[in-house]
């Protein structure tokens, strides 16, 4: 079979392929959903589900496929490129082609991607059974689907954007996906807006380099292709921290980094599948992806290095403490995910790039894992997202339990499960790098990680259930499609570790610029911190089940002892309020009385009304004199800027 | 020769309409069709061939270069938008669809001269010819929005005009000459004389402040938001679209010639200009609920962006040219789908324009092409890859910052940020519900309607087309 | 002879009290008239300028243009001001003053 595929299809075909499946069935899906507001969304499920997974699954054969072709050929880098397709625009002799790119870095992202991307699928056909957009919702997974392809083969860095921008659209439209809800809609704008300014980090940095290179000797004739940028970084050395922190600052959006994490939280509006896969597998890894494909740019600016390590452990830390106090299961995983964002960050802060991105795949697996396993969860119980109705779900669903129960010790770094050996690997080469520092503070992260899964599975599954009596009868375990997924992700993040060796021998060769030093390895000393960090894990596990299964009054009552402090966390530090306060209400502020919609709405709205006086009289003023409706004063304004100009101008 | 053709349908169609009063509007709508292609394909010819400047006779000095033929393709382009999305509007309101096209093409043909024009009288008997026309066909509806719009645009256009003739005065008086290309050999003169640069520069001055009324630019821009709002549908779609276009060209004819003389003066005043214009832009449109003032608003900004070509116009003058020709195409293909549209939106019995935000709740389920459609019109405004309107915010902010504007770009960057907010707005309110609107909401349904609908998908291919093969639009603008 | 300046001077002070009538006129015939004036005051300048400038025919044309533009703006403003009197009941900017912020 993959003989024949072979002798009939190019390579470049091949990649080609990965990227147009998904496409396809989005577009084959996107006119089932306009049939089935014509004919009902019954007759056209069956199908939709059916294309809707077809489209990942054989994009993964592809995947598949060009891996092993790769890696089978002997004695040459496993990298395959298409070529450009067209050339989409050119400058003066510099030509911006679209072609894609198949290295280590992006195979090893690719089959994540489909590969994880088709099991969520699976699931979402029975999640998703019985909903009205059933045909929509594929329609929009599988674009997501194309434009993290796009993002994720892409050979430049424009037509990398491009997939950027697509995965925030997708999200964004998939986050609101249950509209009439005013939060959900609201929500999707959060994310929206915050990626913006994320995305404005990445546009100047695309700008910035292109300014550097205009009129530099610069070799190749794409200056955005992967390629030409590794081959000339050096042209880029004197604005290398600038271009580093405004691309950093759109990975900062992307994968929710401190300060721009704030819609992450708000983003698990959206179906549980849509979660998995877009707010923890892969899209928000996709900032993580950006800084190790261009390793050979971060690595020219120690600072804008400095700056990628403190702000992963910063928010490593950060996230972990605000995930111990929530209450919503989803909520735990999202500020979850943020924290290992942080780590990857952290890792390839200090130049492992290889340790962050094994990191990144690990916990593609459990996170998925657990965001199936609470999809499963919220499934059985009709909606319930709160770990305080939860309780002693072990009973009724086993299958979900296992799998949680394996992506939870996975993601506390416990041995021999997956996360085990990706954590530990960044924590060493943290320590072995000299930034001591950050590994303390990895490593408490670490003992809050495991506290607060463990908090969740025992608040879920273990000790009483307190759901209601009357819904303790309908919980039932979910169906295969939504079993079997789960299941391989539980094997997945249970073995996981056996891929360490292989990939960080596959990935090295992308990241030879960043292997600077070859410290001694000191087994014995790794050994030994492996073992303290796995009792540290397994230490703080107990605990949480000591405390919320064993002990369930504690937490009342260490909350009425340390009350301060649990409120502050419990509030999640008063960042959104912060947030609106500088910068929220400011604009807000300024657009409805530059805009004079007349106080007396805004006192109705309810909006900004205790904005101090002079800001409302300034702009107030300011603006009823400025569309007015009357022609006269249109014409008196008009004569002022003539005045203005001519004065400009002439004096 | 596209002159011709279009002056000649022009006055073909007026006089069968004043003769023939039952010609039917799909005859007239077919022959000025066939007078708009005729435009394309001659110009189109004539940028295959070498570029003429054609002395028509004294005041009509005309250059047919390929400045001009490209403005002649888009401005076509835009009329034909408008009038083919118009047919049905114009229709169900029962008022005359032959006097309509007859308007347009008028303004059409001013228009054109203006782009073509190398002489400031020639420009300024085009500007009068596409404003007189424009007045008109504000006022084109019988409601009172209609007729308050034209009424304000005359006397604001009236004023501005004036003052533009009055610099047209000056820059005669200092320059000896009308001709816009003779200035460069005034130069010398000039240094030499100071009174003669002060003369100058008023009229420099002058120019801005008429120019900066057509093109709607802030300080000038007031009248925009009123009369856009208030004029027919389509016809909004013509002020945003051809009379833009046509302003911003002669416009550039003009500064290009003064920069030599003006130098970094203009520059400065440009930079401020176009800052101002953007964000005052962006600002108001945030709180829009109505649509179609929402568009108005943003075709200011879309203004400022342009305008940011004006400002590295002294640096690299070709790149400023093409820069604002693709920007001036893009935007007019995006803004018209987007205004076509909210013309597509009706409700039997109810002959106003439904173009309040709420108006389009739901819409992605009811009709997922036309939700599909707006939405794309709506991102490309936006500037999101892989639609047109990014390439043609990147190609201006790329050639910006090559020129050393860096701070301007950023600016820009940050304003087209802000102009997500409001153009996300109703992509939310048609996909997402219609709870969080203030007003109720009067749903729609609506027609299908051929010609508005062809009009969408034409816009629709043409901002994809645009988006994802820009290399081949331009490579035409750079031949 | 009369230097170039007196008529510059004059046609600035028509322009000024053009633009002074524009600004204090509500009645929009009075902001039309006011138009008329600032358009008198450049063509003023353009014969100025022309004879000045070696006669040249150029700027005696175009005041004869202007001429012309006048009356067509006037053929123009009339009609819409019948139509917004018929509207509006008047022909004050402040009563045709329904859209606005």
């Amino acid at each position: 079979m993959i003989q024949f595929i072979l002798k009939n299809i190019s390579m470049s075909g091949l990649i080609w392929l990965v990227v147009l499946f998904p496409l396809a069935s989005s577009a084959i899906n996107f006119f089932l959903s306009i049939l089935s507001s014509r004919f009902g969304f019954r007759r056209v499920s069956s199908w939709a589900s059916f294309i809707g997974t077809m489209g990942p699954i054989l994009s993964f054969i592809s995947v598949a496929i060009i891996f092993w072709t790769l890696t089978g050929i002997e004695g040459s880098e496993p990298v395959a490129i298409t070529g450009p397709l067209y050339q989409w625009f050119g400058f003066g002799n510099w030509q911006v082609e679209i072609g894609l790119r198949a290295d280590q870095l992006s195979q090893v992202m690719a089959l994540v991607v489909t590969g994880v991307g088709s099991l969520i699928h699976i699931y979402s056909i029975g999640y998703m059974d019985g909903d009205e957009g059933y045909a929509r919702y594929f329609a929009e997974l599988n674009l997501f689907l194309f434009f993290m392809l796009v993002l994720v083969l892409a050979d430049n860095l424009l037509l990398m954007f491009v997939g950027w921008e697509g995965v925030g659209l997708c999200s964004y439209l998939l986050i609101g996906f249950w509209f009439n809800d005013i939060e959900k809609a609201r929500a999707g704008k959060k994310a929206f807006v915050v990626n913006r300014i994320g995305d404005f980090g990445f546009i100047i940095g695309i700008f910035l380099i292109w300014n550097m290179f205009a009129g530099q000797d610069v070799i190749g004739a794409n200056p955005f292709s992967f390629e030409t940028l590794e081959r000339n970084a050096v042209f880029l050395l004197p604005l290398a921290t600038p271009i580093c922190l405004a691309l950093f600052a759109g990975a900062c959006g992307k994968s929710a980094q401190i300060p721009l994490y704030v819609w992450l939280p708000d983003a698990m509006a959206g179906p549980t599948p849509v979660s998995a896969l877009i707010h923890a597998a892969t899209m928000v890894t996709a900032g993580v992806y950006m800084v190790a494909r261009l390793n050979y740019l971060f690595i020219l600016s120690p600072f804008a290095m400095n700056t990628v390590a403190f702000i992963g452990a910063g928010t490593a830390l950060f996230a972990a403490t605000i995930g111990v106090m929530q209450k919503d299961i989803k909520k735990v995983l999202a500020y979850s995910t943020i924290s290992q964002l942080g780590y990857m960050f952290m890792a390839e802060g200090v130049g492992a790039f290889d340790a962050g991105i094994y990191h990144l795949v690990t916990h593609a697996f459990f996170k998925a894992a657990l965001f199936l396993g609470a999809g499963s969860v919220i499934h059985a119980l009709h909606g319930e997202q709160d770990l305080f109705k939860m309780g002693g779900l072990k009973k009724y669903l086993p299958g979900t339990f296992a799998a949680f129960f394996v992506a939870a010790l996975a993601i506390s770094g416990i041995w021999p499960f997956a996360g085990f050996f990706s954590k530990d690997k960044i924590l060493w080469e943290v320590y072995s790098r000299g930034y001591v520092g950050l590994w303390a503070i990895g490593f408490i992260t670490a003992g809050l990680t495991s506290f607060y899964m463990f908090r969740a599975v025992s608040l879920a599954f273990l000790g009483k259930p307190r759901m209601p009596e009357e819904k303790r009868a309908h919980i039932h375990e979910s169906s295969v499609s939504m079993l079997v997924p789960l299941v391989l992700l539980g094997l997945l993040s249970a073995a996981g570790g056996l891929l360490m060796l292989p990939i960080e021998h596959y990935l090295l060769p992308r990241f030879a610029a960043a292997v600077v030093n070859n410290f001694e390895p000191h087994k014995n000393l790794e050994n030994i911190f492996a073992i303290i960090s796995v009792f540290w894990a397994v230490h703080w596990a107990i605990v949480a089940w000591i405390i919320y299964v064993q002990k369930p009054s504690w937490p009342v009552s260490v909350a009425e002892r340390f009350r301060r402090i649990y409120k502050l966390i419990h509030n999640k530090y008063y960042i959104d309020e912060i947030y609106s306060l500088l910068i929220v209400r400011p604009i807000k502020w300024f657009t409805e009385f530059a805009l004079w919609k007349g106080l007396d709405k805004s006192v109705v709205d309810g909006v900004g009304v205790e904005g101090s006086p002079l800001v409302v009289m300034l702009f107030g003023n300011v603006a009823r004199f400025s569309q007015t409706g009357l022609a006269a004063h249109y014409l008196f304004f008009m004569v002022i800027g003539l005045c203005v100009v001519i004065g400009w101008i002439v004096l | 020769m596209p002159l011709i053709a279009v002056l000649g349908a022009a006055i073909i169609i007026l006089l069968l309409i004043s003769w023939w009063k039952r010609a039917s509007g799909e005859l007239l709508l077919i022959m000025a069709v066939a007078a708009l292609c005729a435009v394309v394909m001659f110009s189109w010819n004539g940028l295959l061939s070498p570029f003429t400047v054609i002395d028509v006779g004294f005041p009509l000095m005309a250059a047919f270069d390929n400045l001009s033929y490209l403005s002649f393709i888009i401005l076509a382009i835009a009329s034909f938008l408008s009038l083919v999305a118009s047919y049905n509007y114009v229709k169900e309101r029962g008022q005359n669809f032959g006097a309509y096209i007859v308007l347009i093409l008028f303004a059409l043909f001013g228009g054109m001269i203006m782009s073509c024009g190398t002489n400031l009288i020639a420009i300024f008997i085009g500007l009068e010819t596409l404003s007189l026309s424009a007045y008109a066909l504000a006022g084109y509806n019988k409601d009172l929005a209609s007729g308050e719009a034209s009424i304000k645009y005359f006397v604001l256009g009236a004023a501005a005009s004036a003052i533009l003739l009055l610099g047209i005065a000056f820059y005669f008086g200092a320059s000896g000459s009308f001709e816009i290309s003779n200035i460069r050999l005034q130069v010398m003169n000039l240094q030499a004389e100071v009174t003669n640069k002060n003369i100058f520069l008023l009229s420099a001055a002058l120019i801005i402040t008429g120019f900066g009324f057509k093109t709607a630019s802030v300080p000038f821009q007031w009248w925009a938001p009123d009369v856009y709002e208030g004029s027919p549908l389509p016809v909004t779609t013509f002020f945003a679209t051809a009379v833009k276009a046509a302003a911003f060209v002669a416009f550039y004819r003009i500064v290009s010639s003064m920069i030599p003389v003006t130098g970094d003066t203009l520059m400065q005043a440009f930079y401020v200009i176009a800052v101002l214009t953007m964000t005052f832009g962006n600002v108001c449109a945030i709180y829009q609920d109505n649509v179609k003032r929402m568009l108005a608003y943003s075709s200011i900004a879309h203004a400022g962006y342009i305008m940011i070509a004006f400002v590295f116009m002294s640096r690299d003058m070709i790149a400023a040219k093409e820069a604002m020709l693709f920007y001036l195409l893009t935007y007019t293909v995006m803004t018209a789908g987007a205004f076509a549209c909210l013309t597509m939106l009706k409700r039997k019995g109810v002959n106003h324009e439904l173009t309040d935000i709420s108006n389009l709740a739901a819409l992605g389920k009811r009709s997922p092409w036309f939700a599909f459609a707006f939405s794309v019109f709506l991102l490309s405004l936006a500037g999101f890859p892989p639609t047109a309107g990014f390439f043609a915010k990147f190609y201006i902010f790329k050639s910006a910052i090559q020129n050393g504007f860096v701070n301007l770009a950023i600016i820009a960057v940050i304003n087209s940020l802000i102009s997500v907010y409001y153009y996300m707005r109703p992509v939310v309110v048609m996909y997402f519900g219609s709870d969080q609107l203030p007003r109720v909401s009067e749903s729609t349904d609506e027609e299908f309607n051929y010609s508005t609908a062809g009009v969408i998908i034409l816009c629709m291919i043409l901002v994809l087309i645009l988006g994802l093969f820009p290399n081949a639009v331009l490579s035409m603008i750079g031949m | 002879m009369i230097p170039l300046e007196y008529f510059i001077a004059v046609g600035l002070i028509i322009f000024l009290l053009g633009l002074y009538t524009c600004l204090t006129r509500t009645n929009a015939i009075g902001i039309l008239m006011g138009i008329e004036l600032v358009l008198n005051a450049a063509g003023l300048n353009f014969v100025a300028f022309s004879h000045y400038n070696g006669n040249k025919i150029e700027g005696h044309v175009m005041t004869l243009f202007i001429i012309v533009l006048a009356a067509a703006e006037a053929v123009v403003a009339l009609a819409l001001l019948l139509a917004i009197y018929r509207r509006f009941k008047g022909i004050e900017t402040e009563v045709v003053a329904t859209l606005k912020e």
